[in-house]
């Protein structure tokens, strides 16, 4: 256990990390603002990767390939939202948990109508094929790429929030929507602008993740859970929150999955440590939803 | 315990809410059998001393003495259960059961029996008669099986009293029992609620003057979260403080 | 004895002030509920003349899943707690079976109390962390946790991973075991009657009343002196039992156990039945069961000769259909199928 591995690990949490903040940020502004569960996230998410990988099986060009993919999950987001979001709104969240899962099943089920049942897969844009030099160990680039991405979105995110005048309504929205409501500001327009800004995140986080995953139905779920699990521990409603929320989680998996079986080796028989260590590393995020939760129901940041 | 120790002692109430002092140092006792009623312009935190009282808020100050117990740290359901209940300044009852089914429930709150599975509460005598015998003192025996959804607001709040009655409590926090009740439903509440007197202590949040002079034993003035005065109705009635503060606001609001 | 669908203006009366009708009609629900029953009651009666073990089988499923909602609905329905995490006692009660089969243990009353004693504990763990919140986190969290769940079972390695693990064998009572299916399915169907019957008793006993009442109106129930908390905890103890109960049976119909059936499709889907059958009444999920399995199995097998190529499409993409199906039903279902039946109010 090298500290050089301990970096590349860390470097790596960081960077899936910056994913799920993209994940995060757009549903916790959602949930918070509209009072309204949006399962199918994870669909955007999916819908990101799936429209970049075919944009870029056209044209070759990863630009234009990582532009479909952002203004096309956009526009995704925005027609779900006219089209059943917005009836959501006034309804229960098992209206709403229910009506998102039916999307779930539909947009899984339509990507494979479009593009088949089989996994697509994008290429690393030749800008990072090599890997560079990170204190010693071969590192690949493209992760450095997906942190700066990450970093400057974040970085665009506050500045709109925090000074910006429609940073000010979010923001309002999000502390109290039925005073932003009686205070005349168009909440249709709103509503549409925070879900398709949450959608656009969404897709390119999908973007971003295409040339690592593989790009089939159901990949969005996974992230989706670990994007809830982020929000509920950050707290609903605090891109704050999601911010740390997601750091941690992602740093807390990587690391996690990377080092706990080390650890378990030196404690336990092998085979044991093995066996345990993988039922661990998979808890480990729930783990320590369950102790926050037990600790301040409302989240870190709430 | 004599009859003349309070039965329910407030003493430095604080309560902020981020910069404001909602509730400022309030000293507060009541009586066995008393009536004490709590007035003050809106905005002086009546409601809010209710909360604390009702443990719903918890203080940032302050210390709340419940027959003879320190209930400061205690929670909302403890309270009720040791004999302190409250009415809401909005109705709150279960709207969708009937008025025999919500006085069955409050019947059975201080029955204590409640991991019973199988048993068919409707065919409970010992949840039904209390129930009914409550629902007949309270005027409602004819509409027990109404569902409150169906009941007038009136009748809704009668039955919320009722509820708190079959709690058989020591002290009853009202939260402006009169609020929305036309002329003749707030005279029968009010004769109502002074059959109560001696037998509860009640803490009585009104704006209807006439009732609070009918029914108090005392007055206490709330303005801006702090206590300015308490005594007899006469006394407040006279308090040039006390006026001050009513008739001042009421000079703001002609020249606004 | 007649049965009439409209209700005359005594019975309105009635429906008025709260109090069931008992004028020598039978109420519309409680034929329905009886047609019901009588019509599952049948089904290997039906089946040796039409249908074969197939039938057996759909229905052992449709009975199973529907003895799951009547679990959920507790929850749901009653207690209005959106859980949305209740497969994972389905698939704890089914691993029970599994893994002490493969240890050579196929005492039925010993996998009962395995999975019950196992699940119990986990639902009071899990349970008393969730209830700490409310609203979307308490959704999310069940969520959250049931893929936990999920997860740990796709790590056991030794007992299938996620490929799942086949049951060589069937829980024993005695003499008899549950590998014949007509046994199995009535086994079943008793189950679902038995726990239907006391569902029913439960939602009007004390402890049912409470939570009803909390669902309701919580801020009042905590007023009049009530742990709201201990009820919410003790009914979702209670039908997650019930679901692992239901994972018993899954076992011993498949033969087989993976962690497919603790995935959140499931519970999606058991919270599908309850809505859509009629939360807070005990039959609805019953209905809701049957509607939509029956709904799942017709769209994956269509052959109705549609032109197109429809018929191929839409048998091959059935789920995007579901999943259009179950959007219609979350915006334009009120109460339910069964439920619009039984009128406004929880109820029989």
């Amino acid at each position: 256990m090298t500290t050089a591995l301990v970096i590349a690990q860390l470097v790596n949490g960081v960077q899936f990390g910056v994913l799920l903040f993209l994940m995060s940020a757009g549903l916790t502004l959602v949930l918070g603002i509209m009072n309204c569960i949006n399962l199918m996230h994870g669909s955007l998410y999916m819908m990101g990767a799936y429209l970049a990988a075919a944009a870029y099986g056209q044209t070759h060009s990863f630009l234009i390939a990582a532009a479909a993919g952002v203004l096309g999950t956009m526009m995704v987001g925005v027609v779900v939202e006219r089209l059943v979001m917005s009836r959501l709104y006034s309804r229960s969240h098992l209206d709403q948990v229910l009506a998102t899962f039916g999307l779930i099943l539909f947009f899984n089920e339509v990507v494979r109508i479009v593009w088949g049942p089989a996994a697509l897969s994008m290429e690393m844009p030749r800008l990072f094929a090599q890997p560079i030099d990170l204190v010693g160990l071969p590192y690949p680039p493209y992760r450095f790429a997906v942190l700066g991405v990450g970093v400057l979105v974040a970085g665009a995110l506050y500045l709109l929030i925090h000074k910006t005048r429609t940073g000010i309504v979010i923001r309002a929205a999000s502390a109290n929507p039925a005073m932003t409501r009686s205070l005349g500001v168009n909440v249709k327009l709103l509503n549409m602008l925070v879900f398709g800004l949450g959608a656009a995140l969404a897709g390119l986080a999908g973007v971003m993740a295409s040339p690592i995953v593989a790009i089939q139905s159901g990949m969005g779920e996974p992230i989706l859970i670990l994007t809830l699990v982020i929000i509920v521990t950050g707290g609903i409603g605090s891109v704050r929150g999601a911010f740390y929320g997601a750091l941690i989680v992602g740093v807390v998996d990587t690391v996690g999955r990377t080092f706990l079986p080390m650890l378990l080796r030196q404690l336990l028989e092998h085979s044991y440590a093995q066996a345990v260590s993988a039922t661990i590393t998979s808890m480990s995020i729930y783990v320590l939803m369950a102790i926050v939760l037990a600790v301040r129901p409302q989240g870190l940041f709430r | 315990m004599t009859p003349t120790t309070p039965l329910l002692t407030v003493t430095g109430l604080v309560k902020r809410f981020g910069g404001i002092v909602v509730s400022d140092r309030i000293d507060f006792d009541l009586k066995h059998g008393e009536v004490h009623a709590l007035i003050g312009p809106n905005g002086a935190g009546k409601t809010t001393f209710i909360n604390l009282l009702s443990g719903e808020i918890a203080p940032n100050e302050g210390r709340i003495a419940f027959d003879g117990q320190d209930i400061t740290r205690a929670s909302t359901s403890s309270r009720a259960s040791m004999g302190l209940v409250r009415s809401y300044q909005v109705t709150s009852v279960v709207q969708e059961f009937t008025a025999l089914e919500n006085v069955m429930l409050a019947v059975q709150a201080r029955d204590r029996r409640n991991y019973e599975f199988t048993r068919d509460v409707r065919g409970d005598a010992s949840l039904t008669r209390p129930a009914r015998a409550v629902l007949e003192q309270i005027g409602l025996g004819a509409k027990q099986n109404f569902r409150v959804a169906n009941l007038a607001h009136g009748e809704r709040r009668q039955l919320e009293l009722g509820m708190i009655l079959a709690l058989q409590p020591k002290v009853m926090l009202l939260d402006e029992p009169l609020a929305g009740m036309s002329g003749l439903e707030a005279e029968e509440m009010v004769a109502f609620l002074a059959r109560l007197k001696g037998t509860y202590g009640i803490v009585l949040v009104e704006h209807d003057m006439d009732a609070v002079f009918a029914l108090a034993d005392r007055v206490t003035v709330l303005v801006y979260g702090r206590s300015i005065a308490t005594g007899s109705p006469a006394d407040i009635q006279q308090n040039p403080a006390v006026r001050l503060a009513y008739l001042g606001d009421e000079e703001e609001e002609a020249a606004a | 004895m007649t049965i009439s669908l409209h209700l005359n203006e005594q019975e309105r009366t009635a429906a008025a002030t709260g109090r069931a009708a008992r004028l020598g009609r039978m109420q519309p629900r409680h034929a329905a509920a009886l047609v019901l029953f009588a019509a599952l009651a049948a089904v290997p009666f039906i089946a040796t003349f039409a249908g074969g073990p197939y039938l057996v089988t759909i229905a052992s499923r449709i009975v199973i899943m529907a003895l799951a909602a009547i679990g959920l609905n507790l929850v749901l329905g009653y207690g209005g707690l959106v859980s949305f995490g209740h497969a994972l006692y389905i698939g704890l009660g089914a691993y029970a079976v599994g893994i002490a089969t493969q240890h050579g243990l196929d005492n039925g009353l010993a996998h009962i109390a395995i999975a019950l004693g196992a699940g119990g504990l986990l639902a009071l763990v899990l349970g008393a962390i969730s209830l700490r919140t409310s609203g979307m986190a308490f959704i999310m969290i069940t969520l959250a946790f049931a893929q936990m769940a999920y997860v740990s079972a796709v790590s056991l390695r030794g007992y299938g991973g996620e490929d799942g693990l086949q049951i060589a064998g069937s829980s024993r009572f005695g003499p008899f075991d549950l590998s014949n299916a007509t046994v199995l399915y009535y086994v079943a169907f008793v189950l679902l009657a038995a726990v239907a019957l006391l569902t029913s008793r439960l939602v009007v006993s004390r402890f049912g009343m409470v939570l009803r009442a909390t669902k309701f109106n919580e801020q009042r129930m905590v007023a009049l002196g009530f742990k709201t908390f201990r009820f919410k905890l003790i009914a979702y103890v209670i039908s997650a039992m019930i679901c692992v109960i239901a994972g018993i049976l899954q076992a011993n119909l498949t033969h087989f156990v993976s962690p497919a059936y603790m995935q959140w499709t499931v519970s999606g889907e058991l919270i599908v039945m309850v809505v859509l059958g009629g939360m807070a009444t005990v039959i609805g999920p019953i209905v809701g069961a049957v509607v939509l399995l029956l709904i799942e199995d017709q769209l994956s097998g269509i052959d109705l000769g549609l032109p197109g190529g429809a018929d191929a499409f839409v048998s091959a993409h059935w789920l995007a259909f579901l999943g259009l199906f179950i959007v219609a039903t979350a915006l334009v279902m009120k109460r339910g199928l069964y439920g619009t039946l039984v009128g406004e109010g929880d109820k029989l």
